[in-house]
């Protein structure tokens, strides 16, 4: 009887949290409402393309219609491209359509420049904040969409943008240090990755590009539908190898059915350079998984990009990976080979298979009633910290030193109790 | 191939059960509910400094799934065996 109350009560909790938000409610809160960001995800899914000149823009911000501005504050911290000049503008896109343009004229045509927020040589805040308060009391007709434009490339930075105070006024959010500010959720990572965009795809990809040795994996899957001509895949990384001649650089593919062998090239050059790699693929391929390694050195891949369009999606778990060289069959001699590979075929799964149920989380954490948990975790576990705490704690000395461990303990023993309860009140009771 | 065919009819499985989840659609944005579970959540992040109750929430969160996903499970069963001739 006990158990059944329990499952009926969860099963209200999910049936009510699936549907409660139709139904109208007043509340009044003393903090306005953040925005939030499956919004600010949906302006980013249509970023521009790269530009001419590696010029660089991207949405910031939209803003409801009618606005007042009253102070914005910006800030970009520069942490690779030193001796290069760069410019930070901020411009206003007014004409209610986010721009999807391929050079840096048609980008601005139509907008309203708003401020300069840094002319100068990059040297001069390599690694520091750039920030900038602009006062405007100018009503937008329309929405606005803030961009921010770098140039040259080379440059691997993070950009970040003010907060909602209230519903028509913006302020600037206080950042703190770099990284650690309150309102991380309104402060993004201007991602060099854009140079991958051109449509639909997600800001997250490749960034930020790494300023060690080794890139992340991504997978890079044709956004339109698929042609012949994606049995040849063009890559185009841009590197700079700073002023070493010692580097080589290392591209691996993974394609549907199998793993390709490795292309190497020894970077005989110095300072900042593009590499054009082509690659054949045995067959039309539905998804291409691609890896660059840098070796040796201090090279800093700077941007990574295919001759046409890819979504980009962050290759997650790669702790997981078949290791290539624990399904190589060739170092098995002739005899053996055969039953290697049939095996192979027959019983390591395709890494797409497996990949699939690592992205299962990712398709739930936004439907109801899931995604009501993802959003109260994220909000306090400080993944997205739009809800600022509404009270702090006080300091205590060794506070961290007591409750950490304490909650690590706390965390194990519920999970046990939990499982121990489950199995024998639950799964023992199941009906199949 | 045997293997990638089993994962395969577990995940057109799971894929089912998630097809009615799915119906019900996403969190829609600015929702008062939303809103609200963001505005307590907001009371409860200085707690997570001392006691673990992101780890409540996922078990919380955990046993609904669960439960929500069984409860499917024996829809999608209890409408399979009223097909003429099954069960």
């Amino acid at each position: 009887m006990k158990i059944k109350i329990y499952v009926v009560f969860l099963l209200f909790i999910g049936v009510f949290l699936a549907f409660a938000d139709n139904a109208s409610a007043s509340v009044t809160y003393q903090t306005p409402s953040p925005i939030l960001e499956t919004e600010l995800s949906a302006l980013y899914s249509t970023c521009c393309s790269f530009e001419d000149n590696y010029k660089e823009w991207f949405y910031i911000y939209k803003l409801p219609n009618g606005i007042t501005m009253s102070q914005i504050q910006m800030a970009v911290d520069v942490t690779t491209g030193s001796n290069l000049p760069l410019v930070v503008d901020i411009y206003g896109d007014d004409n209610n359509n986010l721009d999807v343009c391929d050079d840096f004229a048609s980008c601005t045509a139509g907008d309203t420049f708003i401020q300069n927020l840094f002319t100068g040589n990059a040297t001069q805040i390599t690694g520091d904040l750039v920030t900038a308060n602009l006062a405007t009391t100018t009503t937008i007709s329309g929405n606005l969409y803030l961009r921010i434009g770098l140039t040259p490339q080379g440059y691997t930075y993070t950009a970040s943008l003010f907060k909602q105070d209230s519903p028509g006024t913006f302020t600037a959010c206080s950042p703190g240090s770099f990284g650690t500010q309150n309102c991380s959720d309104t402060w993004k990572q201007g991602a060099i990755s854009m140079r991958l965009c051109d449509a639909n795809c997600p800001i997250t990809a490749f960034s930020p590009l790494p300023t060690v040795t080794e890139s992340p994996w991504a997978r890079l899957t044709k956004a339109t539908p698929r042609t012949s001509d994606f049995s040849v895949f063009d890559l185009e990384v841009q590197v700079n190898t700073g002023t070493t001649t010692a580097d080589n650089i290392v591209i691996e593919y993974e394609s549907d059915f199998q793993n390709l062998v490795p292309d190497e090239y020894d970077l005989t050059v110095t300072g900042l350079n593009v590499f054009n790699f082509t690659k054949n693929f045995p067959a039309i391929q539905d998804t291409i998984t691609v890896r660059i390694t840098m070796y040796q050195g201090t090279s800093t891949i700077i941007y990574v990009s295919p001759d046409y369009t890819f979504d980009v999606i962050p290759k997650v778990n790669t702790d997981t990976e078949v290791d290539p060289e624990g399904v190589n069959c060739e170092s098995f001699n002739t005899l053996s080979k055969p039953f290697c590979v049939v095996l192979v075929y027959l019983f390591i799964p395709g890494q797409n298979s497996l990949d699939r149920f690592g992205n299962l989380y990712t398709e739930l954490d936004t439907i109801k009633p899931f995604g009501y948990f993802t959003v109260a975790l994220n909000t306090i576990q400080g993944v997205d910290a739009s809800s600022t705490p509404a009270y702090t704690m006080p300091e205590i000395p060794f506070i961290d030193a007591i409750f950490t461990p304490f909650k690590t303990a706390m965390a194990t023993i519920l999970w046990g109790i939990f499982l121990f309860v489950f199995y024998n009140k639950r799964l023992k009771n199941i009906d199949i | 191939m045997i293997s990638t065919i089993f994962l395969s009819i577990i995940y057109v499985f799971i894929q089912g059960i998630l097809l009615l989840f799915r119906a019900l659609g996403e969190i829609p944005a600015n929702s008062d509910l939303l809103l609200g579970i963001q505005n307590l959540s907001s009371y409860l992040t200085p707690l997570q400094n001392i006691l673990p109750i992101a780890t409540i929430l996922l078990i919380l969160a955990f046993e609904i799934v669960f439960e929500i996903s069984y409860l499917a499970y024996k829809f999608i069963r209890w409408a399979y065996k009223k097909i003429p001739g099954v069960g």
